[in-house]
């Protein structure tokens, strides 16, 4: 399981320069993409909107390589967000304070407006990274419809129900972005 | 003219007509109305809540829409997105169950017409011989004839379900929830009378510990000589074959896919098992069946159109599946065979299944000498199919597992087969990535042709067993209750899984050698069935198959997730003496606050195991599914930090005691593994647990959250009542814990708890949530 190439038209355009708004389908092309579908970004964007966020909280998959995991904790270090490992990966953050919760009952607590693991409020944004796509897919659908929380993807996939979202990417084009994001976290 | 009755004005009078041996329907609430156990239904929604993760935000059921639901927008008939999602539930149980119960309306007729309706019901060492369909229906049927006004009810029922999501119905997901559960409930009566009415009639294993273990994998059958292979769940067509095959004395070799694979086993354990599900489209693409007879449920529907491109001839037995087919039912034996062999026809119906029997065998051995040519045998064939793959990616957009077949196609180009053996491992053999690919790669060849090589898929499953037995329930059922044995966890369900069936066998593997009672079936009994150890050796091979901790049972085919649900019901009322007839509301609240039972649905991906998980719910029994679970839209979660949620009653003077969480969930979706296993653990878990039970169950989720999520669940405290709970080889380190962290009072002196649990242990304490019970 994992993620894709999928070069082809876009084989050649933006070679040296990162763009992570191209092919901004749902990475399976038979997922829906709702009434009203994800703008996908650059790292830019979703950064500065991070920044602006009082109350976010990294949720982090499975889905992903050591070295990906690598740069999401040092992504989770920099920005300074709450991190949660939903899933099995939970036992594989070790550097960073995290707690564990099941995805599907994150998403349960966030649309019954649960106050946090801290128990001080509602998370104003959840920050998605490493996941099954068809897991969080639907998921990002229920708390489109039924919670206020502003979603944000920072993963490889575009996943038509966040409120932002990268195109799908390759694994280098992953890592680069990962490493944008690390980069524009630092420069306060 | 049999069945259940209601007149205008006394819709409470119910008024049963049915030949039932002895009795007529007893119980509180015999053959149940959709409305008869809603209240029951509530209590289970109040604390474990419908959470919806819809597909898609549209409703396109009538010429109204499409209707726009997203966003808290109601369709032009006034429905909501989550009354939407629990309707669209609602329907896809229905399927399920209906398809349970035709399928045993099918099957029992045809035994009925071989044996008669007297034939008596037999199934092992058994009092109450159909529990589901005791506890439902409130009769004790005796004989194959008795069973019809069972199935009466249940498609009485079905229908009833079936109108109300008419637009302009039922406008509450609560009442569409319950109705669903509902259809949950009669799906385990209507497989309990398929399972029990071929059990009695075709003298599969009863209740049978030591059911003989039978050939599974690809490369089972000898190929030397003719080969049918059956698909599909209902045994009947395949046991003419067999009985034909038998009369006559040919040597010819019959496999089976999916369910009927593993119940012609139980028929003769001589037959051998080729695969699941996910083996369709690879069996067929190998060119080795030379006849396939489909019967029905999960069988692809274009079968047909990919065996003839291998010329192998389908027989079609079954008015679910006519796929088209000329129906040649009152035709000659010779002349439908010669119209297959010579490949005039594709295909036939033929709904005589002793025809069928007959029409495949002769079919198969006049073939088989032509079809030697079609075999898919060839490696070096990769390079020529794969050398026109651009990397377009197509493929991967497409793959339901999210495999990397672009990446892999293109290793194999620089004469790299690794990654496609390694596909190999996770691939279901859907075939979407074939569809979009532009260069027309026959990409499931591709995969399949790099394991012939190296593959050996040759291994061991138990038959199906079938029900488990009184003394059995008698032996186990106590520790089972108090919590000594951890738990039953009934491992059952399709092979949708996330990255392969290998961890589904290491789950297995822990938790039998965990002592936990690992009961399976179906495509998952044959999944697992295909790992080995060391020594070669399947965990069929390695465990006993008693309903005692620390082995593994399988019962046998989808239908015998009945004899599951059975043996459940048998806890509460053998061990526990509770009336089983028409009591369903009271087995129901013992089970959930009592039997530490949890289902795991791993690579559900059917209606039939939505309704079966469904069935699992209403009695109490939490579920587990696999990452694809959330397709089906719907999970019911407990929240934990609501704690006006976890109270129950206690049954000896009606007072109301506030609980741990226990069981947390009724229905969730892990992503892993490593998620799902302490997440079983921790459903496991019931508030009726003795100490020495608490203990060992604790001991349980701990370890396997250190194990697997590298660090102790945040919520073991909250299961601890007692020091005596306390796992013993930790004990010190959690009264620590338990002190600084939570701060609870302890006497080292004693290492004896003074102030913290939310309650204390009490070993008389009979949880409950009916009032009822309480008040008495
Ligand atoms: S056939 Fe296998 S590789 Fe192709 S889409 Fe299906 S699961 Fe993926
Ligand atoms: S879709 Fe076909 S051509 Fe494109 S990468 Fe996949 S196999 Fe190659
Ligand atoms: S969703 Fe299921 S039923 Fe529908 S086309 Fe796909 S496999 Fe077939």
């Amino acid at each position: 399981m994992s993620s894709s190439e999928g070069k082809g038209k876009d084989k050649d355009k933006g070679k040296n320069k990162l763009d992570t708004t191209r092919r901004a389908h749902p990475y399976d092309r038979a997922d829906f993409m709702g009434t009203k579908s994800a703008r996908a970004v650059n790292p830019e964007v979703i950064a500065k909107t991070i920044k602006k966020m009082k109350r976010a909280l990294l949720v982090i998959g499975s889905n992903l390589s050591d070295e990906e995991l690598a740069k999401v904790v040092e992504f989770a270090k920099v920005s300074g967000l709450e991190v949660v490992g939903a899933g099995g990966v939970a036992g594989r953050l070790k550097d960073i304070p995290n707690h564990y919760m099941n995805l599907h009952l994150l998403v349960g607590y966030i649309i019954e407006g649960w106050k946090g693991f801290d128990g001080n409020g509602k998370y104003d944004a959840l920050v998605f990274v490493g996941h099954i796509y068809y897991h969080l897919s639907p998921m990002l659908r229920a708390l489109s419809n039924f919670s206020s929380t502003r979603l944000i993807s920072i993963d490889r996939y575009y996943y038509p129900s966040a409120d932002m979202t990268f195109g799908n990417l390759s694994d280098e084009e992953f890592i680069q972005a990962l490493d944008r994001l690390i980069d524009i976290m630092r420069e306060e | 003219m049999e069945g259940v009755f209601t007149i205008k004005g006394l819709e409470n009078v119910k008024i049963y007509i049915g030949k039932f041996s002895e009795e007529e329907p007893q119980g509180i609430t015999p053959m149940p109305n959709i409305e008869d156990l809603r209240e029951w239904d509530m209590k289970l929604l109040k604390r474990y809540k419908p959470l919806y993760t819809p597909l898609s935000e549209r409703c396109t059921f009538c010429t109204y829409g499409p209707c726009d639901l997203s966003k808290g927008k109601e369709g032009a008939c006034g429905i909501d997105l989550k009354t939407q999602q629990a309707r669209l539930l609602l329907f896809t149980t229905i399927m399920g169950a209906s398809a349970h119960a035709t399928h045993g309306r099918h099957i029992l007729e045809h035994l009925i017409h071989m044996y008669g309706r007297d034939h008596q019901i037999e199934v092992g060492a058994s009092e109450d011989k159909t529990p589901n369909i005791s506890l439902v229906a409130g009769i004790v049927p005796k004989t194959l004839g008795d069973l019809e006004s069972v199935l009466t009810y249940v498609e009485g029922q079905l229908s009833h379900l079936l109108a109300s999501l008419h637009t302009g119905q039922e406008g509450s997901y609560l009442d569409f929830e319950s109705k669903a559960l509902h259809a949950g409930m009669l799906d385990h009566v209507g497989m309990e009378v398929a399972d029990v009415a071929q059990v009695s009639a075709l003298n599969m294993p009863k209740a049978d510990e030591n059911a003989p273990l039978v050939d599974i994998g690809l490369d089972v059958l000898d190929t030397s000589k003719p080969v049918i292979v059956c698909i599909g769940h209902n045994v009947a067509a395949a046991y003419h074959i067999m009985e034909y095959m038998e009369e006559h004395r040919y040597d010819i070799e019959l496999g089976g896919l999916c369910c009927t694979a593993i119940d012609t086993t139980r028929v003769d354990p001589k037959r051998k098992i080729v695969g699941s599900l996910s083996s369709q489209l690879r069996f067929i693409r190998s060119g080795v069946p030379d006849v396939v007879v489909v019967d029905e449920q999960c069988v692809r529907t274009d079968t047909v159109k990919e065996a003839s491109r291998l010329r192998i001839p389908v027989i079609a037995t079954s008015n679910k599946i006519m796929y088209g087919l000329r129906d040649r039912t009152n035709d000659a034996v010779d002349e439908i065979v010669e119209d297959l062999v010579s490949g005039k026809e594709k295909g036939v119906l033929i709904l005589d299944l002793e025809k069928a029997g007959e029409v495949a065998v002769k079919t198969a051995v006049a073939i088989h000498p032509q079809r030697k040519d079609y075999r898919l045998s060839d490696p070096e064939r990769i390079s020529e199919l794969v050398k026109d793959c651009t990397g377009c990616g197509n493929c991967n957009f497409q793959c339901p597992e999210e495999l990397r077949i672009s990446e892999a196609m293109g290793a194999a180009k620089q004469g790299d087969t690794s990654l496609l053996q390694k596909l190999d491992e996770c691939c279901i053999a859907c075939g979407r990535c074939e569809q979009e690919c532009p260069k027309g790669i026959p990409i499931v060849d591709v995969i399949q042709l790099s394991v012939l090589p190296i593959r050996k898929d040759k291994s061991k499953v138990r038959a199906g067993r079938g029900q488990v037995s009184d003394p059995e329930i008698r032996e186990e059922g106590r520790n089972l209750v108090l919590g000594v044995t951890p738990g039953a966890v009934a491992m059952v369900g399709c092979p949708n899984f996330p990255g392969g069936a290998r961890e589904l066998y290491e789950v297995a593997e822990e938790l039998v050698k965990r002592s936990y009672i690992v009961m399976v079936n179906g495509c998952t009994a044959m999944e697992i069935a295909r790992f080995k150890d060391d020594e070669g050796r399947s965990l069929f091979e390695r465990y006993p198959a008693r309903f005692l901790k620390g082995n593994i049972l399988n019962t046998g085919s989808c239908v015998s997730n009945s004899a599951i649900t059975g043996a459940v019901i048998k806890v509460a009322t053998i061990f526990a003496k509770k009336q089983l007839l028409g009591n369903y509301e009271e087995i129901a609240d013992y089970i959930l606050n009592r039997v530490g039972a949890v289902g795991v649905a791993w690579g559900a991906y059917s209606q039939k195991a939505q309704s079966i998980g469904l069935g699992c719910v209403r009695l109490g029994v939490p579920v587990i599914l696999g990452p694809h679970g959330v397709k089906y839209r719907r999970v019911y979660v407990g929240h934990t930090y609501n704690k006006d949620e976890w109270w129950v009653y206690d049954a000896r003077d009606g007072s109301k005691v506030e609980i741990e969480p226990a069981p947390e969930h009724l229905m969730i979706t892990v992503d892993s593994k490593e998620e799902l296993l302490p997440m079983i653990a921790k459903l496991c878990i019931r508030p009726s647990d003795n100490n020495f039970g608490r203990m060992i169950k604790l001991t349980n989720y701990i370890e396997l959250s250190e194990k697997y999520l590298g660090r102790l669940p945040d919520d073991w405290h909250v299961f601890v009542r007692t020091e005596g709970d306390l796992p013993l080889a930790y004990k010190d380190r959690l009264l620590k814990i338990l002190e600084d962290e939570h701060g609870w009072k302890i006497d080292w002196a004693s290492k004896k708890i003074v102030e913290g649990p939310m309650r204390r242990l009490d070993v008389s304490f009979q949880p409950t949530n009916l009032k009822k019970e309480g008040r008495e």
